[in-house]
């Protein structure tokens, strides 16, 4: 188990050593952040005075190992236009982001395991296809209209809650369960399929057959079973939504990582690009590894050597 | 020798200065004008610059602008919050690095410049008391007594030479604003001279740019601090930022120019436009920028909030590269203006939320020429045009656009593409990310037809002729008739004079029609009507002055 740990952190470390050549690249290939950073009037000589100064003058295989050397003492480097080191920069949306994510993930999963088993034990009623309507339509509605509605209803109309900003819990409300019912409809689909593989086993009639009661067999049996895909497709969604969720957090004016990723690949901030990058495919990686590791604990048939 | 005699208009700038100056009273200046002679041989070197810009018909030693005072000081009873939503957040709060308007909102309530201008749009004194030009090349500016930064640290001339001197940096991004600047003097603690390497008529609406910062403190935290930790001798000073949210400020209780009313200012970042306008609904927001049109009628019915509408800065034009192809014939280039019916896309993409412009000078910059008349819609013409110039068919051409940069610019761009067709022009339309854009903007590599977007937050014509300037990299049309004059206006110290000149190289540009001269966005802003306060037409967000009813 700890070799198998070990060997998944290793490989997480090339993993990550790729993501990073990508994104180094790919930034580059995209133009230059100094034209951005300096308005029309500046003069040619400003421009490349600028660029010698980021060394953006060097070739790309030099930058890269300049990159990489500072990373491994834990320098990320400045932000091009921001002036500030580009891992606080990161660090600093940090509790926004989990805040928002891990909100968003437990209205998602108390909403939809629920309703899945639910369909999946009363399939064909109303219950079922009223939760597959809730999924399709929860996953086919763009965010940024649910959230502008919501808006308009629950902050402008109602005013029961802040229409945007970060705050206290009122102000999480919204942003949380716009993000929730995207993540929700997934799950619910989901939980419901892989209820239905398992709801016809033999092991569940045995278990009905010896008399135990309907909540036991659905809970201990059941849904243990159904577990593995839905707690998988759970890790991913932890993995992406700690990557920032852009589209609520520009709607909501939520100053979470996706924004500040998003904005800095707008403006070439190659160093914030960087440090968003990795931590993003850090949190990833971690965030599989973990899953794999619940396997363990939820199904003991499962080693890893 | 009547040749070497040159009026001088020496203006001595006596403010009534010292916090006893401030209060309530208003801040009066005594231009004294007086005639001297003087001969070639006392003038030396300066007597040397006088006649080469006597030869370029200039009027030496003129004052430049009119020093207006500013208003009472609003009474001294401070209170309340006021919050301001804009699309997008200052990347720094330090004056050098920060240079987009959003930014320069929040940055001048933190940092004053040597001068600002008030609502109507004249230079008013703030660090600076007043100014002379010694020579066309030598300013000098008198400093305001008796002001501290936020910190304690003193204002006086040192502070000046810093800011200047940093700004001057090759890799400041503020570099642009004092380029062509060769020496900053400190002559004594309340005067510095300032010497330009040629006539340098922009030095002072550019300096109204550039917040002046303690050099003690800058020197002792470093930049990267600074960028999180402002220190001005503004009217607000900075409380915190929570980045990517809010900057919080809060009134300066000893700034030299008096309270301000309101105690507190928070600026909010809300970057998607509906959102802005729903936050301003609610209330949270009391005043938002960048209202979009399509919103406005949104909020016809609520007494509590109303949209203020400027004449704006802004201007969209349509570029044309006059070096390749059928673009080199004017013929075709007036085709082409006379073929877009631009009152149309106003009213109908912008919600007639824009202006139509003749040249690319809008109405608020200093040289703006009221007598032209935009290219009016007559697409008969355009064909006319097109066939004199020996294209009865028409022709084939790309045509560029940013996507999402300026209000509505894809919907411009398809309808401008529209247009053309019409008259036998097929572009081929292509649309790009901004930053793919800027980068093939800077590289020369866009065209033959790119529609941009040109402000100048120095109000000055000259930064909008700098696209049909010759020798720069953002000019893709060179007349050499043109050319001299644009360079004699841009070494022209009074305003009158050089805009004439503006007014000159309209005239020719309008004929060359280098350009598709489209139009000037309109600023739109929510106000809610709990205050006193107008938005600019300079795009200025400036609330020292304003007040809560």
């Amino acid at each position: 188990m700890q070799r198998y740990v070990a060997r998944r952190l290793v490989q997480a470390v090339f993993v990550l050593v790729g993501i990073s050549v990508v994104a180094f690249a790919l930034t580059h290939v995209i133009g230059d952040p100094v034209v951005l950073l300096l308005p029309f009037q500046a003069s040619q000589a400003q421009v490349i005075a600028m660029q010698h100064m980021l060394g953006l003058d060097q070739p790309l295989p030099v930058q890269y190992l300049r990159f990489a050397r500072a990373v491994l003492h834990g320098d990320f480097g400045i932000s091009v236009r921001q002036n500030t080191p580009a891992l606080s920069l990161v660090l600093d949306r940090v509790p926004a982001t989990a805040e928002l994510a891990s909100a968003a993930l437990v209205i998602a999963v108390g909403v939809a395991v629920p309703l899945g088993i639910a369909a999946a034990l009363r399939r064909r009623t109303i219950i079922d296809r009223g939760a597959l309507l809730f999924s399709l339509v929860g996953q086919s509605m763009p965010t940024f209209w649910l959230g502008l509605q919501a808006i308009l209803v629950f902050g402008v109309v109602l005013r029961w809650f802040p229409t945007g900003g970060i705050g206290g819990l009122r102000h999480l409300v919204l942003p949380a369960v716009v993000l929730g019912v995207f993540s929700a409809a997934g799950i619910l689909r989901l939980t419901r399929s892989a209820m239905l593989d398992i709801i016809s086993e033999d092991y569940l009639r045995t278990a009905r057959a010896k008399g135990l009661r309907e909540v036991a067999v659905v809970g201990r049996h059941a849904l243990r079973n159904a577990s593995l895909p839905i707690v998988t497709w759970i890790g991913l969604e932890l993995g992406t939504l700690m990557g920032g969720a852009v589209v609520t957090e520009t709607v909501f004016a939520w100053p979470g990582m996706g924004r500040l990723a998003v904005q800095a690949i707008f403006a070439r901030d190659i160093p914030v690009v960087q440090a968003a990058v990795l931590f993003a495919a850090t949190i990833f990686v971690l965030a599989t590894l973990l899953t794999d590791l619940l396997y363990v604990w939820l199904d003991p048939r499962i080693h890893y050597s | 020798m009547p040749r070497e005699i040159v009026q001088e208009r020496d203006v001595a700038l006596l403010a009534a200065r010292g916090p006893e100056g401030h209060h309530g009273g208003m801040i009066r200046y005594v231009f004294n004008t007086s005639r001297h002679t003087r001969s070639r041989e006392n003038g030396g070197g300066a007597m040397r610059l006088a006649r080469i810009s006597m030869l370029s018909g200039l009027l030496l030693f003129a004052m430049v602008g009119t020093l207006v005072a500013p208003g009472p000081a609003p009474s001294q009873a401070a209170g309340g919050t006021v919050t301001v939503a804009q699309g997008a957040e200052p990347a720094t709060l330090d004056p050098f690095q920060e240079i987009s308007r959003t930014g320069y909102n929040v940055t001048l309530h933190i940092y004053d410049p040597l001068f600002m201008r008030n609502d109507a749009g004249k230079i008013i004194p703030m660090l600076a008391t007043g100014y002379k030009i010694i020579n066309p090349t030598t300013w000098e500016f008198i400093l305001r007594t008796g002001v501290k930064f936020h910190n304690g640290e003193p204002f006086d001339a040192a502070a000046v030479k810093f800011t200047l001197d940093r700004a001057l940096l090759k890799d400041s991004p503020s570099n642009y604003l004092v380029d062509g600047v060769k020496d900053v003097r400190i002559v004594d603690p309340r005067t510095v001279q300032v010497t330009t390497a040629d006539p340098m008529p922009l030095l002072l609406p550019n300096l109204m740019l550039l917040g002046i910062a303690p050099s003690h403190y800058y020197q002792a935290q470093g930049a990267s601090y600074v960028a999180t930790h402002p220190v001005g001798t503004g009217p607000y000073r900075f409380q915190s930022w929570v980045k990517d949210d809010r900057v919080t400020l809060v009134a300066n209780h000893d700034y030299w120019g008096g309270v301000p009313s309101i105690e507190s200012l928070v600026f909010r970042l809300i970057p998607d436009p509906a959102a802005r306008v729903a936050a301003f609904r609610s209330g949270e927001a009391d005043i938002i920028t960048d209202f979009a049109p399509d919103l406005v009628s949104s909020i016809a019915n609520d007494p509590r909030i109303k949209a203020d509408v400027t004449t704006g800065t802004r201007s969209i034009n349509i570029m044309l590269d006059t070096g390749t192809g059928p673009l080199r014939d004017k013929l075709v280039r007036q085709a082409l203006n006379y073929a877009v019916d631009k009152d149309a896309i106003v009213k109908n993409i912008l919600g007639g939320f824009g202006t139509v412009e003749s040249t690319l000078v809008p109405a608020a910059y200093l040289g703006f020429s009221p007598l032209l008349r935009p290219y009016a819609y007559d697409p008969a013409k355009a064909r006319a045009l097109l066939a004199q110039a020996g294209y009865p068919n028409g022709f084939d051409i790309v045509f560029q656009s940013p996507r999402g940069r300026y209000l509505a610019d894809a919907q411009v761009s398809q309808a401008v593409v529209g247009y053309l067709k019409a008259v036998g022009v097929n572009a081929d339309l292509k649309y790009y990310e901004w930053g793919n854009f800027v980068n093939m903007y800077f590289k020369h590599q866009l065209g033959p037809i790119f529609l941009i977007g040109s402000g100048s937050a120095a109000l000055d014509a000259a930064d909008a002729l700098e696209n049909v300037s010759c020798d720069v990299w953002d000019s893709w049309y060179c007349n050499q008739g043109i050319q001299a004059i644009y360079v004699k206006a841009k070494a022209t110290l009074d305003p009158d004079r050089r805009a004439a000149l503006y007014r000159e190289i309209q005239s020719l540009v309008y004929d060359e029609a280098p350009i598709i001269f489209m139009y000037t966005q309109k600023g739109i802003y929510g106000v809610n009507t709990r205050l006193n306060w107008t938005p600019r037409s300079d795009e200025t967000l400036w609330l020292a002055k304003a007040t809560l009813k």
